[in-house]
């Protein structure tokens, strides 16, 4: 049976090099890591050692441990060590800057109890001050710091069968009131690597440049694929990037890297720091040969505005290519293949609605929406359409509906759900819960099931209504919000937007959104509500968080002076 | 610290004040008269991750000190920023 720890160990080699640039500690080489890990899984084995405040928990085996550290040697070799030892290791979220410490343990609290964890990895880049409300909140919980592996082995046990073993239990984002774990087994992890691989047309020259998080699911399978395939890191942290965007770009091509994947954010952030400073002096980006964007919808405009500015440091055209993949499927299910044409389509989109053929418009049309493609399915995973109401059914090519997935790379459920609450049609197919559909067998997503409002019996989606809300004048900084309110049969869309206007102005804008909805969308019925500036929540990459939206919904009144004096520090 | 304070520590104390408000203010899109120094940096409206991330950068590179990322996730206000900036600012002075 297939075994990540040993699938590993066969894979890596001495130019198996893992950088941290950032962090204080040399290259690493494959075997190097490998052997820091049985170390380390020696550590784990015989407990947290006599000078820790946790050495009354010594010998207790480790079964399930989160990861709670910074991009570096210590995660990747603190996850090696769970695998080595048959653990699910479970990759944490690291706080948010201002995010606040209490409401952070919390959150790992709430994850903490839901993967019955025995212990967290760390290794001191996450401060003393979060761990200690940890202990706190969660005081049953081991905290076992691996900066350094001990300097001997200890007499590990033979591993176990792998298969379907829980190697991973991805916790995705946004799931901050009920956490849902994903659980992928060694074979499933396996076989997401082996199609990431497939997808990207890796080569072991490749050279992988990572600045996201270990803890995402892009970050991290990202990375193991490059261990699997022998290939160079260069690890940094996403703070380099974020801090000092051209910077980071200039080390990552002076690395040598070919291969970055991000979400779209991060063209975007590129293309406005270049705008801003210009190019770096000398940067060469010619060695870059895949760039993937996924985790959030695909624009063509950025990838167009990323190439006009990249091209004249060396960027090939196409490099980078839309992707759609999500923590269900290990990672991966769709990518535009290296160096592939963009493909996108203008459609109706009052003929988005499952069950609906897609409809070609011209693109300047005032109903055409530009839908670009996230591919073709890679190998090993399987794509359907299917009605969301019956989800057994599949539908044919250009017909709307939710995605399926299956594949040995799809997870075999979330943790601890009873199989009613599982995210499968009745033929074993993983619902998605996005909306999409394909042509020519290429895969465009449109949106997402719960950011759709089914209203007299018309489907409208929040991006739609948001993209006409934002582009009203009188809107402030563009910043607004829709969301689907109630339920079967008395469901609505609902607007929020920002304004410093008085309630007379206000209420005309309001009017003129309700006007541009009912005429764009044929939406004839929508509550929009103005509210204060900067009342309206973001994810970090600018998304707005609709449901965190539609919490400041429910507040008794959610006029601007209401929501004006609300918290608005609830990242995460 | 307020044991040494001077006019020229007081004058200097209101002029970080002014870089981080500023910084703030600029890059969570409101006004600095917005960015309130007795409210926590969790309050700061429209603030979030990436945009806290690019503030705490240009107040490094005003200030030319270095914050370390455990500050960032003190429930602190925006005056105790401001004071540990000042902090860094006189601890790198005198070395």
């Amino acid at each position: 049976m297939t075994h990540l720890w040993h699938l590993l160990a066969e894979s890596v080699h001495d130019g198996t090099v893992l950088h941290t640039p950032s962090r204080d500690c040399g290259p690493v080489t494959g075997p190097e890591l490998l052997d820091r890990a049985e170390r380390t899984a020696g550590a784990l084995l015989v407990g947290a050692g006599p000078d820790s405040p946790d050495a009354a928990d010594s010998g207790r085996p480790v079964r399930r441990a989160g990861l709670l550290m910074a991009n570096g040697e210590p995660w990747v070799r603190g996850l090696l060590a769970l695998l080595r030892l048959d653990a699910a290791a479970v990759p944490l979220a690291l706080p948010v800057a201002f995010g606040g410490v209490e409401a952070y343990a919390e959150h790992i609290r709430r994850i903490s109890e839901d993967a019955s964890l025995d212990a967290i990895l760390v290794d001191g880049s996450v401060g003393h001050r979060i761990l200690n409300r940890i202990r706190l909140v969660v005081p049953g919980l081991r905290i076992i710091d691996i900066a350094e592996p001990p300097a001997d082995h200890a007499e590990l046990p033979p591993t176990g069968l792998g298969g379907d073993t829980p190697a991973v239990i991805q916790y995705t984002s946004g799931s901050t009131s009920a956490p849902k774990g994903v659980v992928l087994g060694h074979a499933a992890v396996s076989a997401g690597l082996d199609a990431i691989a497939s997808g990207t047309e890796w080569s072991p020259e490749d050279h992988l440049g990572l600045w996201l998080p270990l803890f995402h699911d892009m970050g991290l399978f990202t990375l193991l694929n490059a261990l699997r395939r022998g290939s160079r890191v260069h690890l940094w942290q996403p703070g380099d990037f974020v801090r000092r965007p051209l910077r980071w770009l200039a080390a990552f091509a002076e690395a040598g890297a070919t291969a970055a994947p991000a979400p779209n954010f991060f063209y975007d952030h590129l293309t406005a720091a270049a705008a801003a400073e210009g190019l770096p002096d000398g940067l060469d980006l010619s060695r870059w040969r895949l760039a993937g964007n996924g985790s959030e919808p695909v624009q063509l405009r950025s990838l167009h505005a990323f190439q006009a500015a990249f091209g004249p440091a060396g960027l090939r055209p196409q490099v980078v290519q839309p992707q759609y993949g999500l923590a269900e499927a290990t990672l991966i299910v769709s990518t535009g293949r290296p160096f592939a044409q963009y493909r996108s389509i203008d459609v109706d989109r009052l003929e988005l609605t499952p069950g609906a053929h897609v409809t070609p418009l011209p693109a300047d049309h005032p109903q055409a929406r530009s839908v670009v493609s996230c591919g073709t399915p890679v190998d090993g995973v399987r794509v359907r359409i299917a009605h969301p109401d019956r989800p057994g059914q599949p539908l044919p090519a250009g017909t709307v509906g939710e995605v399926q997935i299956s594949g040995p790379s799809v997870t075999s459920g979330y943790l601890g759900l009873a199989p009613e609450q599982q995210p499968f049609s009745p033929d074993g197919w993983l619902r998605t819960g996005d909306i999409g559909f394909q042509l020519d067998g290429e895969l465009y997503v449109v949106g997402r099931i719960k950011a759709m409002a089914i209203v007299h019996g018309h489907n409208y989606y929040a991006e739609d209504v948001e993209d006409i809300v934002r582009n009203t004048p009188g809107v402030d900084r563009r910043h607004c919000a829709a969301f689907a309110w109630g339920s079967d049969g008395d469901e609505r869309m609902v607007v929020l937007w920002e304004t410093k206007l008085d309630p007379g102005q206000a209420a005309e804008v309001s009017q003129e959104i309700r006007t541009r909805l009912a005429g764009r969308l044929g939406l004839g019925s929508a509550d929009v509500c103005p509210v204060a500036p900067s009342s309206i929540p973001f994810t970090s990459s600018g998304k707005v968080k609709r449901s965190a939206a539609a919490l400041l919904y429910r507040e008794p009144a959610t006029t601007a002076a209401s929501l004006a004096n609300s918290s608005k520090g609830t990242t995460t | 610290m307020s044991i040494t304070s001077s006019d020229l520590q007081a004058r200097h104390d209101v002029r970080i004040l002014g870089v981080v408000r500023t910084a703030l203010a600029g890059h969570s899109g409101v006004p600095v008269e917005a960015i309130d120094p007795a409210k926590p940096l969790s309050a700061v409206p429209g603030i979030e991750s990436v945009k806290a991330l690019r503030a705490i950068t240009e107040i490094e590179d005003e200030c030319d000190v270095v914050i370390p990322d455990d500050f960032l996730f003190e429930t602190a206000t925006v005056a105790e920023l401001a004071g540990f900036v000042a902090d860094l600012v006189a601890r790198s002075a005198r070395a």
